[in-house]
C-alpha cells in the first residue's frame, strides 16, 4: 500500500518525515475496511495491539476524505478528538471562564482546517509530532487571548498606549516616582511553588503577567544586550514601570500571604 | 507544495522551537531570536506565552466540561467544516448482510480466526456461510456468537441463515445440467461428524440446547 509522503519541510529546509512506527500502522489500516479501522482507531491504550497513533489517524482521515468517505473522516476526527480535547482545555483554563470556550474553539477550529485542507500541507508536522504540534496550536492561541485581556484591561483602566501625562515615563497607575530606582522584590526560586496558588490574587491581569515571566520564566526587566528579550520590551513600557508593576504584585501576595495565614 | 509564506514558516519554526526546547526561559529564547532574527516578536510572543500557560493557575471560576460536552463542542466543529452529503446518509440505510465470511473480513477475521472467536471449526463456519445448515437447528447461542464477532444483530444473522443454501462458487458453469440445490445438514449432525473439531468443542456444542426440542 502506498503511503502519500510529507511535502513541508521543517525550519531547516529538510522534508518532515513520519516515524516507521505511524507509516507501519498506516500502511495496515489502508488494508482493512472502513469498519475494521473504526474499531482500531477506539482503541484508547497505546499498549494495546492494534493501537492506531494520532498521527496515523490524521492520514486516514485525509485520505478518506480524498476518497469521498466524508462519514468515515468524521468518525476519525471525533475519535481524534475524543484523545485530545481534555489536554487543550486544561492549556486554557488560565484564561477565565468568558474566554475559555472560544479559545478551545478557535484551537480545535485551527487543528481540523489543517487536517481537512487536502491542498495545503501546513497540517504536515501533526503527523510527525502530534503532541507537539497540538501543545504549540494550543499555546499560540492562549498567548494571543492573553495580549488580547492584557490590552483590554489596560484600557479599562485607561492606562493602555502612551503615558496619560505626555512626556513622563513610570506607572501609569501611580505616576513617576522622582525619589529613586525602583528596585524589584526578590523572591527565592524555592517559594515559587507555594506561590502558584496565590498568583490570582494578583488583582491586575498585566502584573500577573510581568510576575510570572519575570520569577517563573526568568526573564529579565531590561538588558543592555539588546538582542535579550525583556519584559520591558514585550509590554512597551519602560524598565520602571515594569518594576513598579512587580512591587504591586508582591504586595497583592503579601496581602494573600496574610489571609491565608 | 503550496508557496511559503512568512506565516507558514513561522510555523516550522515554533515547531522546532517547542520540539527543541523541554521548557521556555528568556535565555533559551535569547539563543532562538540570535538563530531567526526575523521572527523575534513571534518567538517572543510564542515563548511568553508558553511560560505563562505552564506557571498560570486555573482561574477558580472556571467550570471543567465534562466529556459530552468536550465531545459535543467537537461534533459542531467537524460538522460545520465537514458537511455530509445526503448520498451518503442514505447510505447509512442498513444494508442487507451478505455473507458472514465477508463480514468477517472486514473486520481482519480469516475464516480460521473467525472459528476460533465464535467457537466453532472452519468447516462449520463454512457451512453456516453458504447456509447448508438448516437454520431450525442453529443453536441460539451459536447465533449470538457469530452475530458478537461480525458486530451484527442476531435477527441479521438469523434471516441471513434462514434464506436458501447458496451454491458453491463457479458450481454452475461447470455442471451439465442445472445443479440441484444441496441439501441442508442438521448442526448437531454437523458437529457430530466434523472431524477438525477438537473433542472439548464437540462436548459444548451437543450440550447446547436445540432450538427445534419440543
Amino acid at each position: 500500500m502506498h503511503v502519500r509522503p510529507l511535502t513541508r519541510r521543517n525550519s531547516e529546509g529538510v522534508a518532515y518525515e513520519r516515524t516507521a512506527e505511524v507509516n507501519g500502522q498506516i500502511r495496515a489500516a489502508l488494508a482493512l475496511e472502513p469498519r475494521a479501522v473504526l474499531e482500531r482507531a477506539r482503541i484508547r491504550s497505546h499498549k494495546a495491539p492494534g493501537y492506531l497513533r494520532e498521527e496515523c489517524l490524521i492520514y486516514l482521515i485525509r485520505e478518506y476524505l480524498r476518497r469521498g468517505s466524508v462519514r468515515v473522516a468524521k468518525q476519525l476526527s471525533e475519535i481524534l478528538h475524543g484523545r485530545c480535547a481534555r489536554s487543550v482545555n486544561d492549556r486554557l483554563r488560565a484564561l477565565g471562564p468568558q474566554h475559555v470556550e472560544d479559545a478551545f474553539n478557535d484551537v480545535m477550529k485551527g487543528l481540523y482546517e489543517r487536517i481537512y485542507d487536502l491542498e495545503d500541507d501546513r497540517g504536515d508536522y501533526f503527523q510527525v509530532r502530534f503532541w507537539v504540534a497540538l501543545p504549540r496550536l494550543a499555546t499560540k492561541t492562549f498567548s494571543q487571548y492573553v495580549e488580547r485581556l492584557a490590552r483590554a484591561k489596560a484600557k479599562e483602566k485607561g492606562a493602555g498606549g502612551p503615558s496619560i501625562i505626555p512626556g513622563t515615563e513610570g506607572d501609569e497607575e501611580g505616576g513617576p516616582d522622582p525619589v529613586s530606582d525602583v528596585e524589584e522584590p526578590g523572591i527565592p526560586v524555592e517559594e515559587l511553588p507555594g506561590l502558584t496558588e496565590g498568583l490570582n490574587a494578583i488583582k491586575n491581569p498585566r502584573h500577573r503577567i510581568a510576575f510570572v515571566l519575570r520569577f517563573f520564566g526568568r526573564v529579565q526587566v531590561e538588558s543592555k544586550d539588546s538582542d535579550e528579550p525583556t519584559i520591558s520590551k514585550y509590554f512597551g513600557k519602560t524598565p520602571r514601570a515594569i518594576r513598579n508593576w512587580l512591587k504591586q504584585a508582591e504586595k497583592d501576595l503579601e496581602e494573600w500571604r496574610g489571609e491565608t495565614t | 507544495m503550496s508557496e511559503r509564506n512568512g506565516r507558514q514558516t513561522v510555523e516550522d519554526v515554533l515547531d522546532a522551537f517547542m520540539a527543541a526546547e523541554p521548557e521556555p526561559s528568556g535565555a533559551v529564547l535569547r539563543e532562538w531570536i540570535r538563530r531567526y532574527p526575523g521572527y523575534e516578536r513571534e518567538l517572543t510572543d510564542f515563548a511568553f506565552g508558553w511560560i505563562l500557560a505552564e506557571n498560570l493557575p486555573p482561574d477558580p471560576d472556571v467550570e471543567d466540561p465534562d466529556e459530552e460536552t468536550l465531545a459535543l463542542r467537537g461534533r459542531t466543529i467537524i460538522d460545520a467544516l465537514l458537511p455530509e452529503e445526503e448520498q451518503e446518509r442514505a447510505e447509512e440505510v442498513r444494508r442487507p448482510l451478505v455473507g458472514l465470511l465477508s463480514e468477517g473480513k472486514a473486520f481482519g477475521f480469516s475464516m480460521h480466526e473467525l472459528a476460533e472467536v465464535t467457537g466453532l471449526s472452519p468447516a462449520l463456519v463454512a457451512k453456516l456461510d453458504q447456509r447448508l445448515v438448516r437454520f431450525a437447528s442453529v443453536p441460539r447461542e451459536v447465533v449470538g456468537d457469530l452475530a458478537k464477532a461480525i458486530k451484527q444483530s442476531a435477527d441479521d444473522v438469523s434471516g441471513y441463515l434462514r434464506r436458501w443454501p447458496v451454491l458453491p462458487a463457479g458450481l454452475e458453469h461447470k455442471a451439465d445440467t442445472t445443479p440441484s440445490l444441496p441439501e441442508q445438514q442438521d448442526f448437531f449432525d454437523a458437529v457430530r461428524q466434523d472431524r477438525g473439531l477438537d473433542e472439548e468443542r464437540r462436548r459444548r456444542l451437543l450440550s447446547l440446547p436445540r432450538p427445534d426440542a419440543g
